[in-house]
Order: C-alpha cells, then structure tokens, then sequence
C-alpha cells in the first residue's frame, strides 16, 4: 500500500510534468526569461574537480538588494571559484547594479566589491545601522563582511567586526535578537569538510567519483554573533542558549531565519538541517532562546523522521495572521510545510505536508532554494522552489540532476495546487539560491536563481491578473533601519487580511527584497495597513492607495 | 457741464474703486490658502564629481492645519526623468505650519542616457506632484492615519543648479 502511494507521488512530481504555458491554460502567471535582456552576464564556477568536493556541488546564493539607495533593486550574485579556494579572480563575486530601464552593469569593481572567499551565503542588512545596506558573506574558509560606505562603495569590515566565522557557513540572517535595537547575527554551519582527507565516494567498479553524502562528515556547530552596538559583535551562541555542540545529531545548519513564531513580537530562531532535525529556537525576551526544537513539532516530519533540510521560508499561507513554515528537502521526502499553531509563549506546529498539497509534487525533486511570495498578484500567497540533486548521479533513474523548479500556487487557506506549467522555456538547471524581488518595481514580484555551475537567472513576473498591487517600504529607527521584524498586515474589504514579515535572510543562502508586496484581486480594494514596528508602537493608514509603494517611517 | 459730468462719473466709479481698494486690502491680511510648497532642495556632496553617488533631500513647508503626508514626487535630473518616483509615494509627516526635511533616493551625476554635464552645472528639478491631509490620531495605543483629502495647488516645483566638478579628485 505504500508502494502505490510512493508510485503515485513519483508520477506527480514527475520531471517532465512541467511545460511553459503560451495558451494560458495554467492560469495568468506569467514568468519570462530576462537574464540576457537585462545584461546578467553570470556563470556560477562551481570548481568542480576530478576529485569531487563536497563544497563544489552546495552553493551558492544570490540578494536583492539596493546597495545604493537610488530606488531600484540591485543584484549580488555569490561565486564559488577554485576549490580548495585560492583567493584566485575565479572566486570574485559580482554586484549588479540596477540601472532603472531592465537592465544592469557589473558595478563589482566600482563598488569595490573584495570578496574572493569560496562563496555560498550573502545575506543583506544594515549591520552597522548607519542607514544603508551591508553584505555579509558566507564562505567556505572566513566569512567576510562589506560595509556599505554609502557613496556607492564597500569597505572589508570582517577584521574590525569581531565576526570571525570559519570552517563551513553555510546561510545567515540578521535580526535584532535581544531587543536592543541593533541587528545580532546567527550563521548556520554544515559540516565539517577536509579537503585532504582523501575519502572516496562514488562508483567502486569503475572509479568514478561522485559528491560525498553528507552522513561520512560530523556536523559544524551554528554561530550567534551579539551586535555591541558599536559596530562590532561578540560570539554569544552559548550566552544566548542556542549553542550546539558539533556532531552528527547536530549541526549540518543549511537555512537561517529569525521571524516571530507565536505573536508575542519578538524574533525567534528556525534552522534547517540537512539530515539531523531542525532547530527551532524561541525567544524568551530577556535576551536568550529556548530550544523547543523537538516539542514544537517543526524539527521532524509526521513520521518523527529528520530529513534533509536546505532551504525555507516562513509566509502566512493559510491566512490565519501567523507564519507557517516551508524547507525544501532531498528526493524520495516531501518538502515540508509546518502549520502554525502556536500561541504567545507556546511554540507550536502540525506537519501539513501532504494534507496541503505541498509536499507531494517535491517527491522526485531535490529543493533548495525557496521563496513566498503572492506570483499571480490574487491575494494569496505562492511559493517558487528551485530544485537541483547534489549527486551528479543520482540513484534513481527517475530523479536527475539538473532539476525543473516549481511553482505552487497557494489558495490563501494553506493549501497548494501545482503551477509548475506557468514556469518559462528553458532547460533545467542545479538550481541552489533564490531571491524574489521587484527588480522593475511594477508591483509584480520577479525572481533571481543561483544554479550550481550553470547561469544566473533573472525571471521577470509579467502576470496581467487584473486586479493591483501595494508594495509597503519601512524605513525603521536607526540603528535598526530596515525596521527587521516589522509585522504588516493588510486588510481589504472581501475580508482577506495578509501578513508579511520584514526579515534579512531565508530560502537558501539567499536574500530577498526587503519591501514588502501585496497582491490584491480585482474589484478588492485595501481597507487597512498595519504596521507593528520592531519597537513595539503601531501604525495604521486608513484606506491605503494601490498601485504604488508606499515608504513609511516608524513613529517617534 | 464739463465740471458736471465729470463729478457724475466719480460718483458712479466709486464702489468700484473702493472694492477694488478693499479687496486688495484684503488680500494682504488673509491667511495664505493651506497649501504644501518645495522651499529647498539639498545634495550632497555638494559639488559632485562624475560617475558621483548623489544624496537628494527636499524641505516641505506646509501652511495648511493638518498633518500633510502621502507625497507623491517627480525629480529630474538635467531634464531626464528619474523613473523610480513614478509609483511612489513617501508617508512622512509635514506638521501644520512646519517645515520637514524628506530625504528621497540617492542618484548617480551620469547615468546611461544621462551624461555628466558638460557645462559645469547640473539642473535638478524636484516636483511636489500629490499629497493629502491626514487626520492623524492615537487609538488603543495605535497611531491611525486616515486620509482627509488632496492637498490642492499642487505641483509645486523647485530647481537648483548645482555646480559641479570636471573629475572626481
């Protein structure tokens, strides 16, 4: 009887299953291929060698982000290079810099943009909270943060900051943990890799090699690092109760996110680990966590198993005002969706994978990158995963390496019909970071995508749904800029009442915009915006415009 | 009879003249109508260089009795339009009788389409294109905004010339 059911997933999610849409039969979301138009000239050097590293076939990540301040998203795009990393050109990563007509420039050099570690992670936010946004870099070797100095450059601050992340990071995010007003920063590690160690992995008959699984490797314990508040920040993972000691029933860290769980408006902590559980961490507000990890139902699946987490997000997909949460997972599991039923103090979650529809159409796909976002501006809100298998050859014949992505259009009431036909022409790829962002700000959410070893994608949302949009862009008090753990809420007179969260961090190794879009259906006109901004006052706006993006200050 | 007739046309010319008198007077008194005008535009650096990331700030001064907000704006830059104030709008408050400085998005002195001035100086227009009043109060600990109506008389437009440098040393 499982069998059958096993034999019917892999007929969903089938690989071929998707196809690009030109009759319209998949609904009106419409993704279109922008990468060349735009002048995205991006490669991802993966370093793959004979001797097949594990790093080579695990990153790397992509940001939207707009470094400088003219109003319109800029991209950075993570490279990877020679491995073992040699400090080579072949490591540089790349900043795109948004001119305003669709297209871009490689402002690497201008930016002076100095980071040649081999990339995975970047993770844009205010660090410093002097108003414009930084970058930090999650490498294999030393993590590297670049100061935005505001006229359009970077500077290298890792050395100054105190943070001195090393081995294997993976993915960070920033929030302001202790309520102090500054952003803290937690770095999710994944194993313990020696280059040298000579382990062979593969096919024995014939001495072809392959990618490790990741079980022969002890996991790398997670880093939380306290903003002082002056610009540089202290290793406090202990201090704070999130450290775990490195070793296979921890660790592994792939994902990072820090949103507030259970509504009592402070930031609590989800990690997603490839085969050990996740880490879900509660805020306790005096500046510490609680791990309640295996209690809140939200570290393992329905069956108590730890799976392979990449990837994540948190959106409020069924519409009950809190934040689910999604983590993309390996083949032959589902990718998990963990329906929120927390209260204030009581962190809480039911696996609704299955019953939600979205995770069956992920049994043959291996997810890494995840993204919510409302794609057919209807109100709800979609997810966009980006799939890619680790293993060059994988063991079934069914599962590939370079992988369709999927699309997931979500009902508003927490559950997903698969959309994958609306994804555009084009060939496969080992999909790894993304990052949604409004890169032609026309209220229509557009996606970047990392591939390992393959080119950066650029998909541009030309939805026509018929109805609009509201775009909201917090402008929080300094140093906390960005105003980061900001909850918004937007209600319309059908009813519908839609939460976003401001966050610096999630999917994988990835970055979104930072302004935060909603879609609104036709004929449904925005009643009421809220904000609950990080300080803890509250702003509403009466009867909000459409069709435009509305910046809004936190009040004194 | 000439004598005559003129002393009859003063006396038919005399409302007239006099309402005209007072409401010239008048004119003078009233209170200027409520309204939001562009008093001074800043950037710095203050004489930019090329290939120059430029910060923009605008002082609003509003002479209207209710929080003015929801500002919508139009910048060019030597007469190019900088298309990203095309759907924004800023929600930050102009108090009645204030002034209030809003910073808006950074520019570069060239950009593709726009070349560095070649005449030493670089026009920036910024235009007050829409704004509203907003009844601005607190409930339950919430600070509510609701939207009265258009603030009238826009646009209002301010320019600079703003000097620039042939290099950026």
């Amino acid at each position: 009887m499982k069998g059958l059911g096993l034999l019917i997933l892999a007929i969903l999610a089938a690989p071929g299953a998707h196809a690009a849409d030109p009759t319209g039969a998949c609904g009106p979301l419409r993704l279109r291929h922008a990468e060349t138009a735009a002048g995205l000239a991006f490669r991802h050097d993966s370093g793959k060698s004979d001797a097949r590293h594990l790093p080579e076939t695990m990153g790397s990540g992509v940001a939207f982000l707009d470094y400088d301040g003219d109003g319109w998203q800029d991209l950075y795009v993570v490279q990877s290079g020679a491995f073992p990393p040699d400090g080579s050109s072949r490591g540089a990563d790349r900043l795109f810099r948004n001119r305003g007509d669709g297209t871009f420039e490689d402002a690497t050099v201008r930016a002076r943009i100095s980071d040649r570690g081999y990339g995975q992670g970047v993770t844009a936010a205010d660090a410093d909270g002097d108003g414009d946004t930084d970058l930090y870099l999650s490498n294999y070797g030393a993590d590297s943060l670049l100061l935005n100095r505001g006229d359009g450059t970077f500077e290298d601050g890792s050395a100054r900051s105190g943070l001195n992340a090393g081995g294997w990071s993976s993915a960070a995010a920033f929030a302001d943990a202790d309520g102090d007003g500054d952003l803290d920063l937690y770095v999710a590690r994944y194993v313990k890799y020696d280059p040298n160690s000579g382990v062979f992995c593969g096919d024995f008959a014939t001495g072809r090699r392959d990618y490790c699984d990741i079980s022969l490797f002890e996991g790398e314990s997670d880093l939380f690092y306290r903003n002082k508040g002056d610009g540089t920040f202290e290793d406090a993972t202990r201090a704070v109760g999130i450290g775990t000691s490195a070793g296979p029933e921890t660790g592994r860290g792939m994902g990072v996110l820090f949103v507030d769980l259970d509504n009592d408006r402070r930031p609590d902590l989800y990690v997603s680990n490839d085969m050990n559980p996740n880490l879900l961490f509660h805020n306790k507000g005096d500046g510490t966590f609680e791990d309640v990890s295996l209690f809140s139902g939200a570290a393992v699946n329905a069956e108590g198993k730890a799976q392979a987490g990449m990837g994540l997000a948190a959106a409020d997909f069924d519409g009950d005002g809190d934040p689910d949460l999604t983590v993309t997972n390996f083949d032959a599991e589902l990718n998990s969706l963990y329906r929120n039923l927390s209260e204030p103090g009581n962190v809480m979650f039911e696996d609704a994978s299955n019953s939600s529809g979205f995770g069956p159409p992920s049994y043959n796909l291996l997810g890494f990158g995840l993204v919510a976002a409302d794609l057919d501006l209807d109100g709800d809100l979609d997810a966009y995963i980006a799939n890619g298998h680790v293993f060059e050859h994988p063991k079934w014949d069914s599962v590939l390496y370079a992988q369709p992505d999927q699309i997931l259009a979500g009902d508003g009431r927490g559950r997903f019909e698969n959309k994958s036909c609306a994804l555009p022409e084009g060939p496969p790829q080992v999909g790894r970071g993304l990052a949604a962002g409004d890169y032609d700000s026309d209220g229509r959410p557009d996606l970047a995508i990392q591939n390992s070893g393959g080119p950066l994608e650029l998909l541009r949302n030309e939805t026509e749904s018929g109805g609009t949009w509201l775009g909201v862009v917090l402008e929080g008090r300094a140093p906390n800029t960005a105003a980061v753990g900001a909850k918004v809420t937007l209600s319309s007179g059908a009813g519908r009442r839609q939460v976003r969260w401001a966050t610096a961090g999630d999917s994988y190794q990835s970055t979104s915009d930072r302004r935060l879009l909603f879609g609104l259906p036709a004929g449904e006109a925005p009643k009421e915006l809220e904000v609950a901004w990080p300080s803890g006052r509250t702003q509403r706006l009466v009867s909000p415009p459409t069709g435009a993006y509305l910046t809004l200050s936190e009040p004194r | 009879m000439k004598k005559n007739l003129l002393l009859v046309l003063l006396l038919l010319l005399a409302p007239t003249v006099a309402a005209a008198a007072a409401a010239a007077a008048a004119a003078d008194t009233a209170e200027p109508k409520p309204g939001l005008t562009v008093e001074a535009i800043r950037i710095e650096p203050a004489a930019p260089g090329p290939d120059t990331l430029c910060k923009l700030s605008v002082t609003l001064r509003s002479t209207g009795t209710k929080t003015a907000s929801a500002l919508g704006f139009k910048v060019t830059v030597d007469g190019k339009e900088l298309a990203v104030y095309r759907n924004e709008l800023v929600y930050k408050p102009v108090e009645p009788g204030a002034t209030a400085e809003i910073r808006l998005h950074n520019f570069w002195s060239s950009e593709t389409g726009r070349p560095f001035p070649a005449g030493g100086k670089m026009n920036v227009e910024v235009t007050l294109t829409e704004a509203r009043w907003m009844d601005v109060k607190t409930e339950n600990g919430a600070e509510v905004w609701t939207p009265i109506g258009p603030v009238e008389g826009l646009p209002k437009s301010k320019t600079i010339a703003v000097i620039v440098k042939k290099s950026t040393q």
